[in-house]
């Protein structure tokens, strides 16, 4: 039986920003259950025109199905990407507020978690887009890397490639370079707004991995306190009330950055893995 | 009538009897309440979905008259989960039942 035009609109408006894996398994589900509403519908003595119809409106709002569904399959992935955020974040904000970064092997570490942070929030905007329209969850694990890596290189360089020489200022109008014309002005300031939306997020990302049935190893109630400080620490000094410190990355050649984004990926990777593994499932926490 | 909160309870109950799809369901809980508990069938999915999840369901897929079809069976884990929601559902009616006959 041919499913109708206002059917396929509906399937695609339920179905919408899954990933393609259970998109392709839910709208096999939801059409099985389509067909058969109509074929009873017409038993029942309904002309075609009114089967379908009916069957399209016994199914209900496809927006507030997305909704549920997603909640159910992506949570899992929204959840990985607090994780990470809350045990990435109070690292990387170490070295942050001192005003000489070191160049001892543990600053150089830390540093490297701080090129982590923009990072996890570029996975969680792009991610999606990558599960959703390349299939992303079936590349295999060298790519992934190299993927989630030049996430992190570009997150961090984007408002720095022009202008900067890979400086990077990650806050505080104390350290706005002199001379700048109004291009790099308005590069400088779309950055720090940035940096205030990633303080904001912090906070309430915080709450949302707070909430979870999650033991995170113990160390939730630390966590907690330590992200949501770090969270609004974030915030203040990017509105510029607080510390003057900033920390400089240098990409010498391709190599060396190919390892740099390479790194910076498998980190990534490691963390979300180890810090979810065991964890309770989020859909538990009806 | 709004099923929220008590439709996973019906849909573990509906599968203690054996496995069922998404359609089969919705249907039975309609014609078994005589339309009472009335729903939009879509809404059921991430319910099971989610019940999935959790390990109270299992899935399979099976290929009937051309349609593939996704079967839903009740787990070990969804058969304690159902005890235990009985149990309380019935604990919850009983609570009701003596404020109500006594507003009588």
């Amino acid at each position: 039986m041919p499913v109708n035009q206002g059917f396929e609109q509906w399937l695609e408006n339920a179905t919408k920003g899954l990933p393609q894996r259970i998109e392709t398994s839910v709208r096999a589900e939801f059409e099985a259950h389509y067909v058969d509403a109509v074929e009873d519908y017409l038993a029942e003595g309904n002309n075609p025109d009114q089967a379908h119809d009916k069957a399209l409106t016994a199914l209900g709002n496809a927006a507030e199905i997305r909704v549920g569904l997603c909640n159910t399959h992506l949570a899992e992935r929204r959840y990985l990407t607090a994780a990470a955020i809350g045990i990435l974040l109070p690292l990387g904000l170490v070295p942050l507020y001192n005003d000489v970064l070191g160049h001892t092997v543990f600053n150089k570490i830390l540093l490297l978690l701080i090129v982590l942070l923009p990072a996890v929030y570029i996975f969680k905007t792009f991610n999606r887009m990558l599960v959703a329209r390349f299939n992303f969850e079936q590349l295999n694990l060298l790519t992934k890397t190299f993927v989630y890596g030049l996430m992190a290189y570009i997150g961090l360089n984007i408002f720095t490639l022009l202008g900067y020489q890979h400086q990077v200022l990650w806050s505080s109008q104390a350290n706005y370079p002199a001379g700048a014309s109004l291009f790099e002005q308005v590069l400088y300031y779309a950055g720090l707004v940035v940096l205030l939306l990633l303080g904001i997020s912090v906070i309430l990302w915080g709450q949302r991995l707070v909430n979870l049935n999650n033991t995170l190893y113990g160390l939730r109630s630390l966590l907690r306190y330590t992200m949501l400080a770090c969270g609004f620490l974030t915030t203040i000094d990017t509105l510029g009330f607080a510390n003057q410190s900033f920390i400089v990355v240098k990409i010498v050649d391709p190599l060396v950055m190919l390892s740099y984004i390479m790194s910076s990926g498998l980190i990534s990777l490691i963390f979300v893995r180890v810090v979810y593994r065991g964890s309770s499932h989020p859909a538990q926490l009806a | 009538m709004n099923l929220k909160g008590s439709l996973s309870m019906l849909i573990l109950q509906l599968l203690s009897h054996g496995s069922s799809h998404g359609y089969q369901i919705a249907k039975q809980i309609k014609q078994q309440s005589e339309g009472v508990l009335d729903f939009k069938e879509g809404t059921l999915y991430p319910t099971l979905h989610n019940m999935e999840k959790q390990g109270l369901l299992e899935a399979y897929t099976q290929k009937e008259n051309g349609r593939t079809r996704r079967y839903y069976q009740i787990t070990e884990a969804g058969q304690d989960a159902l005890i235990h929601e009985r149990e309380t559902w019935e604990r919850y009616t009983q609570a009701v039942n003596v404020i109500m006959k006594g507003a009588t």
